[in-house]
């Protein structure tokens, strides 16, 4: 009984809805989406990115390099002809590091790539979230360089202005950062998970329990406690001057170049560090990040530094950066109304023609209206009731051609 | 800008100790009201279902909410935790018939089932054991469940242990320790900086 949920009781039919977490988009709401993405699109483009287009579903072992458990677990799966796993894209940065380096590396370096793609995943994040959601993103290949990561940060925050979105901030964090202060406190793999999800969030009560449990020095505790507490430059000293540990002093002057580098675009209001931010993906290495906007209640998507993944492909290392933005995301805090609406500026006309003798006239005018840019719908023979009904409706202009 | 927005739960235990707390911190709200939000010096307060409350604070529905550590793992809820309050301090245990033989939570039969209100807690709960068990999830009264056969054990929430007492069930295991936290939506925490740190500074001396 259960299997068969309610809708038989409701009436409805099982084969005319679509899975769980995936839906039907109809104007103007797909016209909102497009807008979106072409608007992303042209704004890649005029900083140089070129887009690149993957397979749907690609072997599972490429597609789960470097990912993280997590996702391969929600990825959706099959079996191909020949036996071996395929899987469904869940995510974009590992087909592209895949097809980069199979088949880019001979290209000049840095690579400037982009893509708008859909992905998909078998179990959702939260309960209620899509299952399918267009990501559109970039990725800087072949640049070690912090200007690289301020590059990227740059081009998102500016991607998003130009949509509309003027009050995005961005948090910045740093997994180089973060794992080395892992590293410090020596702890077992169950362990690192729990610090992980207390830093996540913010909950330094059991964060200093753990620590404190696993035999952890009260620098290290304290630098923890810090990483989830203080947001803002002043976070590098702090840890610093409580582990004085080499590696995060180099890391820690990279952060600092970073925001030097985003003042120079103007962007100073809009980053703020915050070392305890934590993406869910594994294969970040150095600086990460993710926008934010109050018109909608989580992150509209992140992006970061991922030296080791493309050598995972090909052994030979190359440094890469980018970001994913969700469009679906983009699309509602930018408001679907917004949207219509600077659209629908475009001039739209309905011509009827009332017999099949006047046929000829309306479809030369439509061709006219149409080279001069003008939206021109022709209408059923003799209809005129329902063309000035359509008219009304759709706010378009109606031309009668007798 | 709208005022920051705060659920509070608007019944049970937690209730009036959340209403003392935002009164000893400058927001005084009557008892007794009817009204789903309460404007009170410029924070707008939701009384809400505590259960409810990590789903509102994850969607942004509302800024901030006061509810059970217990509850915001339960819900999967992706929020910040920024205050520990102190009060409203539960455990959640397994417990079994007292005259049952089982002792310990690896003395449960092979294949056995638990009734609980909290299933995504109770399912990874057993499941870090290896131990292979069916969740029941059913809204209330769970201590019942074991003597309908319902299932063999429970896992609920416990402060003193009089409701184990009163249904003859015996503690076998503590799952967690949880307490009432102040969580945050994440992008309000960064939308709404200042205006957050001040109230949560206010909330923290306030404890």
């Amino acid at each position: 009984m259960a299997r068969l949920g309610v809708t038989w009781w409701l009436g409805g039919l099982s084969f005319t809805r679509t899975p769980r977490g995936t839906r039907d988009l109809v104007p103007p709401y797909s016209e909102a989406f497009r807008y979106v993405e072409l608007k992303l699109l042209e704004t890649f483009t005029l900083w140089g990115y070129r887009e690149v287009r993957t397979p749907l579903f690609e072997y599972l072992e490429s597609l789960s390099r470097g990912v993280g458990r997590g996702l391969v677990q929600s990825m959706f799966k099959a079996q191909d002809d020949d036996g071996r796993l395929i899987a469904f894209r869940a995510e974009m940065t590992a087909p592209v590091a895949r097809l980069v380096g199979s088949k880019m590396l001979k290209e000049s370096m840095p690579l400037r790539l982009c893509y708008v793609s859909n992905v998909v995943r078998f179990k959702e994040r939260y309960p209620g979230y899509p299952r399918e959601l267009w990501q559109a993103g970039v990725e800087l290949i072949g640049c070690r360089g912090v200007e690289a990561d301020a590059e990227v940060i740059s081009l998102m925050l500016r991607a998003l202005d130009e949509l509309g979105l003027r009050d995005v901030k961005v948090d910045v964090g740093h997994a180089g950062i973060f794992k080395r202060l892992l590293a410090l406190a020596k702890l077992a793999d169950d362990e690192v998970e729990r610090v992980k999800g207390f830093v996540s969030m913010k909950d330094s009560t059991g964060l200093k329990r753990v620590l404190r449990g696993s035999g952890c020095s009260e620098e290290v505790v304290k630098a923890f406690e810090a990483v989830c507490e203080v947001r803002g430059l002043k976070v590098l000293d702090d840890v610093l001057s409580l582990v004085g540990d080499e590696g995060v002093a180099e890391l820690a002057e990279e952060v600092k170049l970073l925001f030097k580098l985003l003042r120079y675009n103007g962007f100073q209001d809009k980053v703020s560090l915050d070392l305890g931010l934590i993406r869910d993906l594994d294969y970040y290495t150095g600086i990460i990040f993710e926008p934010y906007t109050p018109a909608f209640g989580s992150a509209l998507g992140g992006g970061g530094r991922y030296d080791d993944l493309i050598a995972s492909f090909v052994g030979e290392e190359v440094p890469a950066t980018g970001f994913a933005l969700v469009v679906d995301y983009l699309l509602e805090a930018v408001g679907v109304e917004a949207i219509a609406r600077r659209l629908n500026e475009k001039k739209r006309v309905i011509i009827v023609p009332m017999s099949y003798e006047s046929y000829q006239e309306a479809l030369s005018r439509a061709r006219a209206l149409r080279a001069r840019g003008v939206i021109a719908e022709l209408h059923l023979v003799g209809d005129l009731e329902g063309a000035r009904a359509k008219a009304e409706r759709t706010n378009a202009t109606l031309e009668v051609v007798r | 800008m709208r005022p920051l927005r705060m659920a509070i739960s608007n019944k049970g235990r937690l209730h009036k100790p959340s209403l003392e707390l935002l009164a000893r911190a400058g927001f005084p709200i009557g008892e007794g009201l009817r009204s789903y939000v309460v404007k009170v010096n410029g924070l707008e307060v939701v009384l809400a279902r505590a259960a409810d409350i990590p789903i509102y604070v994850h969607f942004g529905a509302v800024d901030l909410g006061i509810t059970g550590h217990d509850l915001v793992l339960e819900k999967e809820a992706d929020v910040y935790e920024l205050l520990d309050l102190g009060f409203g301090w539960c455990k959640m245990i397994v417990a079994v018939p007292e005259e049952s033989p089982i002792n310990s939570v690896y003395d449960l039969p092979r294949v056995s089932r638990v009734a609980t209100s909290f299933p995504r807690i109770a399912s990874s709960y057993f499941e870090r054991l290896g131990l292979s068990v069916e969740v029941v999830e059913v809204e209330g009264a769970v201590e019942i469940a074991p003597r309908l056969g319902l299932a063999d054990a429970i896992v609920d929430l416990a402060t003193t242990g009089a409701t184990l007492r009163e249904n003859r069930l015996k503690e076998i295991a503590v799952v967690l320790e949880a307490s009432a936290r102040l969580i945050c939506n994440k992008v309000s925490f960064r939308a709404r900086e200042r205006e957050i740190a001040s109230l949560v500074e206010r909330l923290r001396v306030s404890r």
